[in-house]
């Protein structure tokens, strides 16, 4: 689902980001990369979602190759994957539901499809009973799971998340793990960057280490 | 419960400085087109006066009344005959210096003249150069005494005109640019507001045009509903001034000179402000619609 081959990413600098990133992530596998700050980790997840492109080697995900896509298909590749960060990214003029509702609306689906998956995903991540509160008005875990459902809600096949946690308490932690758990066993490839490395160790999930670029470590 | 309505003052902010610029580019267009309608007032009054020969024929004279007309740069030519000129000249002496009104030998040397009007489309700034062409080709005609048009004063008045109509120009373009440049941080201010929004529209999948569509419609409303309200109060500012000028000021006799700005430029600076509002959206947008490099940022 996730391929990275001989990839190099280099900054003007000359800064090297990744060096020769090798790796293989198969559909529905869950998946930490641990690191500390300055690895290269938000680097790696760029390239996931097509904001950056190697300077050399093949990145391939969800059957795209990212070397070789066109701008124009990039908003179509983009409605393949999720993505997830630490500070939720929700729209604070729009309710949980409008948030949630975006990546239908923005595929085009009808009105009454678009409610009816809405609410079946916020049934998922427990905030049904909320779907009309504003994203300031509901706490740090109920934004993330906000997150999540709107991540989530078109059923892609890659998710990301660039330390979901990092806000959050260590119940709330636990909480939005368990739920992306629940995300990678109805066949989501889930692919987590974190600092916490207790929670990693708890997890017992396979988990890449990046530092200085290169990957020094896979459990698989 | 809603969430305070920070983006309702920052429109309200944005339309209120958006039309206080369009109001400047107005109101500069109104008094520029107001100077320009008092000077060309001032220069109606600019006569050539050709004095015509004593010996010279009826032919001759039509010949010169021709040329004139030929020329396209003249509305009007009236023969003055030696006998009223002759005529006025006792009027206009008579209480002042009765002796010379009547000394026939005197009166005799006063010639019959063509007094002539310059066309109205001629530019006040060119009234001069036009006269000394027309004087220098009048005075080669045979049956020309002498050419006359109040030089020095026809000069001064068209150097003050070019002065006038170069300071306007300046000051037109200083007011434009300086009203671009307030208008397009305004419209930027608003755009950045929406910057969280148009993070998460791309990273969702949202195209290009799906983004900008949305900020292009509100940036040609904002130049729309500004630029009306401009003209509008333009339109208020002018009928309070006017009244003024006619009431308190009435001894200018310039009234019924001062007109609105032409309907024609109306449209232009609506339609202008639209494009304007428009385009600024577009490229405020298009500096910040680079997705996830964005929301680092941010």
């Amino acid at each position: 689902m996730i391929e990275f081959s001989h990839v190099y990413k280099t900054y003007p600098g000359p800064v090297h980001a990744l060096k020769n990133i090798d790796l293989k992530i198969d559909k529905g596998e869950f998946v930490f990369l641990t690191g500390p700050s300055g690895a290269g980790k938000t680097t790696l997840f760029k390239m996931i979602s097509a904001y950056d492109v190697a300077t050399s080697g093949g990145v391939n995900v969800a059957g795209y190759d990212l070397a070789e896509i066109k701008d124009g298909q990039i908003p179509f590749y983009r409605r393949k994957i999720g993505v997830i960060f630490q500070d939720f990214k929700l729209l604070k003029d729009r309710t949980i539901f409008e948030n949630v509702a975006l990546p239908l609306q923005i595929r085009g689906d009808k009105t009454p499809a678009i409610q009816r998956r809405v609410y079946e995903v916020l049934e998922q991540v427990g905030l049904a009973h909320k779907h009309d509160q504003y994203p300031e008005f509901v706490s740090g875990g109920e934004q993330q799971r906000t997150a999540i459902a709107r991540a989530i809600i078109h059923q892609p096949g890659v998710l990301i998340a660039d330390e979901p946690t990092g806000n959050l308490d260590p119940r709330l932690s636990e909480e939005i793990m368990d739920l992306l758990e629940r995300v990678c066993s109805q066949g989501t490839t889930v692919f987590v960057a974190t600092h916490d490395h207790e929670m990693v160790k708890r997890r017992r999930k396979r988990t890449l280490e990046l530092k200085e670029g290169m990957i020094v470590g896979d459990t698989k | 419960m809603r969430p305070p309505q920070k983006n309702f003052a920052l429109k309200l902010t944005t339309l209120i400085v958006v039309t206080a610029c369009f109001v400047v580019i107005g109101a500069s267009l109104l008094v520029s087109k107001n100077f320009r309608n008092i000077l060309t007032l001032w220069g109606e009054d600019v006569q050539m006066t050709v004095y015509l020969s004593s010996d010279l024929s009826e032919q001759g004279r039509q010949d010169i009344e021709q040329y004139l007309k030929d020329s396209g740069q003249v509305s009007d030519v009236q023969l003055v005959s030696q006998e009223k000129a002759l005529s006025d000249f006792r009027v206009q002496l008579a209480s002042y210096a009765p002796d010379i009104s009547k000394d026939e030998e005197l009166l005799k040397l006063i010639p019959a003249s063509l007094q002539v009007k310059l066309a109205s489309n001629i530019p006040a700034s060119e009234q001069s150069k036009v006269l000394q062409n027309l004087a220098s080709g009048l005075k080669a005609k045979q049956g020309v005494d002498d050419v006359g048009y109040g030089q020095d004063w026809v000069e001064k008045y068209a150097a003050f005109v070019s002065a006038i109509e170069i300071t306007l120009q300046v000051v037109g373009i200083v007011i434009v640019l300086a009203s671009m440049f307030v208008m397009s941080n305004a419209i930027r201010a608003s755009v950045q507001a929406h910057r969280d929004e148009i993070v998460v529209l791309e990273m969702i999948g949202a195209t290009t045009s799906m983004i900008r569509k949305p900020f292009l419609k509100e940036g040609a409303l904002l130049g729309v509903v500004s630029s009306t309200l401009a003209v509008g109060l333009c339109y208020g500012l002018y009928v309070g001034l006017k009244s003024l000028v006619v009431q308190r000021l009435s001894f200018l006799q310039l009234g019924e000179h001062l007109t609105f700005i032409s309907p024609v430029s109306v449209v232009i600076v609506i339609i202008g402000g639209t494009a304007m509002g428009a385009l600024g959206s577009y490229l405020c947008v298009r500096k910040i619609n680079d997705g996830w490099a964005a929301s680092q940022r941010a």
